[in-house]
């Protein structure tokens, strides 16, 4: 358990790089790969048009964080233990 | 009950019975999860049939309908009690173990429920032995959560109980059977309410990600895991086919990630995801094609797995930290490598990773929302999708094990059986996402769907993949900070504080009167029976009266003295002085 746990770590630290290339160069492939495989017949039409699920993933993800985090959060948090209004 | 069926609640009752009176501090624990084990292989065992038929107060009650629907539910039941005792056979207290073992009994109970009155005893079993999942965290927090849960549990019931005497009435019947939207009554959605109450259906949801995160290590891996499936298998069962539920459903998937999306704490992240996940499974039910019920079913099942991963991993940070809020951990995979590697298993399952079971389950339900033509929910499913990996899948881990300086935070030794019970439920998440058919042979409906093609495995990929950059551009936005976000709980408690105030206004009202004519005619008449006395004393029997007339002024005193402001003071008082008034007239003038 030790030695994973060191290995993990040491990953973590140093070859946040290396991790991030692979990271990229993966998501290429996979847009790559969607212009030769598409649905046989596709269920939205837009996803017809290769990339539509990575445009979805990542339009969604951001407008995702962005409306939540900068817009919604600051008008609904409060602190962490709520008094009691009891 | 006849040999084809032992009703699986039998061995957790019998349990819970027989804990309690053993001694010793540890042997008992090792046969702990042999209830677990008879109910699963009387689950297997078990041929569809109506068992268990009784007479009681005239009403016919079964206690055992047999059938594929309820014996899908009941088979991942029994799974998941076996890990959920697994998880927490190193608690000590015995109460923890008669709460869990009861609770579980009362999901099986409903489970394989004919009728109502059955449905609403077990159900309530539920409420009662859950709350305690909570309070036995022994914490301000925890009991006060603990009362919200209950007392909205309570209120989920009485809509039950409404619905379930008012169809009595209308039928003569309290028979569990499937209601037509077409032909529902107002007693059927006081049911429905009931159930949405169990299936944390937006608004009325916000006990889930209040109470969860407040409940002990492994309480909550249970909680996670029985409530709101029960509440889907009574959805599945009476109401499939109601639209009102599609849309409610898919509501709640987007709902719940929107929110776990800016949540810090752990365990109330993954309460959001219930709800989120339970909404794909609504969603299903509602729109009620063979397709979509098998989906949601299978989702259940699937969920069931690795929503306890999930919370197991996460219970395994707040025992071995003391916390699970991510603004307080960090860089902690050196430390918990598997408890990292556990989690992810869970978190990839959630996300409908392929190789994991909740790709298989998710995408029936979502293939299915397209087949019955309902574009747009799917779309918001595959929204909620996307939430799903950001948050449970990418955002907890990252904050948790991965990013920033390692966390400094002294941590406890988790035990071997938290580690056994986790590996449990990674593989068969493994194992049903490779091996599809081990969960589809169980589902209600024959399978048409083919989860593995070239493209729906590339559209996976690609969805998820690109959820990850998405979250590598935002990960300084999405960092989370201390604090908690208003939701309809707030809500609940204004709702339940005004009731108070609807009951204690008239109550003080009516004492604050009393106090007054106390003062004017109690008090009134006791200084003129002092004065009385004190004329009589005057008249010369001194040695007599003498005492009495200074205790009945000293009462005088005493009385203004205790106006405390406490109203249950003024209403035991109220009580008492009322009692003493009485009885002086009665001497006075009788």
């Amino acid at each position: 358990m030790a030695s994973l746990g060191r290995w993990l770590d040491t990953t973590r630290k140093r070859h946040a790089r290396v991790w991030r290339r692979v990271f990229f160069v993966l998501l290429a492939i996979l847009l790559a790969a969607n212009i030769a495989v598409r649905p046989h017949h596709s269920e939205y039409g837009y996803d017809a048009y290769p990339g539509f699920w990575a445009v979805f993933g990542l339009v969604v993800a951001v407008g995702m964080v962005v409306v939540m985090k900068k817009l919604v959060y600051p008008l609904i948090n409060g602190p962490e233990d709520p008094p009691d209004d009891d | 009950m006849t040999t084809d069926f032992l009703h699986p609640a039998a061995w957790f009752i019998a349990s819970a019975l027989v804990i309690p009176l053993l001694k010793g501090r540890t042997w008992w624990r090792w046969l702990l999860p042999l209830p677990a084990v008879g109910a699963f292989a009387g689950v297997v065992l078990a041929k569809a049939g109506t068992y268990g038929v009784a007479s009681y107060l005239g009403q016919t009650l079964v206690l055992g309908r047999v059938d594929r629907l309820s014996l899908v539910f009941a088979h991942v039941f029994a799974i998941q009690a076996f890990i959920g005792i697994l998880y927490s056979l190193h608690v000590e207290e015995k109460a923890h173990h008669v709460a869990s073992m009861l609770y579980v009994a009362g999901s099986f109970g409903c489970t394989f429920a004919g009728d109502y009155l059955t449905l609403f005893v077990f159900w309530e079993l539920m409420a009662v032995a859950s709350t305690f999942l909570v309070w036995l965290r022994r914490n301000p927090v925890s009991t006060r959560a603990g009362f919200r849960y209950f007392l909205f549990h309570t209120l989920g019931g009485l809509f039950l109980l409404a619905g379930l005497l008012l169809r009595y009435r209308a039928l003569g019947t309290f028979e569990f059977v499937p209601v037509s939207q077409a032909e529902a009554n107002l007693y059927d959605y006081l049911v429905l309410i009931g159930f949405c109450v169990n299936a944390a259906v937006v608004p009325l949801h916000a006990w889930l990600p209040d109470a969860y995160p407040e409940a002990t290590v492994p309480g909550a891996v249970f909680m996670c895991a029985f409530t709101t499936k029960t509440a889907v298998y009574v959805l599945a069962r009476a109401f499939a086919g109601f639209d009102l539920l599609a849309v409610a459903g898919t509501v709640m998937a987007v709902y719940g990630v929107l929110y776990a999306a800016i949540e810090n704490d752990a365990r109330r992240i993954l309460s959001y995801h219930i709800v989120s996940q339970v909404g794909y499974m609504v969603a299903g039910i509602g729109m009620g094609t063979e397709m979509t019920v098998n989906g949601a079913v299978s989702h259940a099942y699937a969920h069931i797995l690795y929503k306890g991963l999930l919370f197991m991993g996460a219970g395994c940070l707040l025992h071995a930290a003391g916390t699970a809020r991510l603004s307080s951990l960090g860089g902690l995979v050196g430390r918990l490598p598997w408890v990292m590697i556990f989690y992810m298993v869970g978190a990839v399952s959630i996300s409908g990773m392929p190789f994991f079971n909740g790709f298989i389950s998710k995408n029936m339900t979502i293939h299915g929302a397209v087949e019955a033509h309902r574009l747009v929910l799917a779309v918001f499913l595959e929204v909620a999708a996307v939430g799903t990996f950001l948050s449970v899948g990418i955002k907890l881990p990252y904050f948790a094990f991965w990013s920033k300086p390692e966390s400094t935070i002294e941590l406890a030794r988790i035990p071997p059986n938290m580690y056994a019970a986790m590996a449990v439920a990674a593989g068969l998440c493994l194992a049903q996402g490779v091996y599809p058919r081990l969960l589809y042979a169980l589902l209600p409906y024959p399978v048409h769907f083919e989860p593995y093609t070239g493209w729906t495995l590339l559209q996976a990929f690609m969805l998820l993949g690109f959820t990850g950059l998405g979250f590598y551009v935002m990960r300084t936005v999405i960092e989370p900070h201390p604090g908690r976000n208003l939701d309809f709980d707030r809500l609940y408690r204004l709702a339940g504080n005004g009731f108070v105030s609807m009951v204690c206004k008239p109550v003080s009202w009516l004492d604050d009167l009393w106090t007054e004519v106390y003062r004017s005619a109690g008090l009134r008449g006791l200084l003129r029976l002092a004065a009385g006395t004190r004329w009589f004393d005057k008249k010369g029997i001194d040695t007599v009266v003498d005492g009495s007339a200074y205790t009945v002024a000293g009462i005088g005193r005493a009385s203004a003295r205790v106006q405390t402001g406490n109203l249950q003071d003024y209403l035991a008082w109220a009580a008492v002085v009322g009692l003493a008034v009485c009885g002086l007239v009665w001497w006075w003038w009788g």
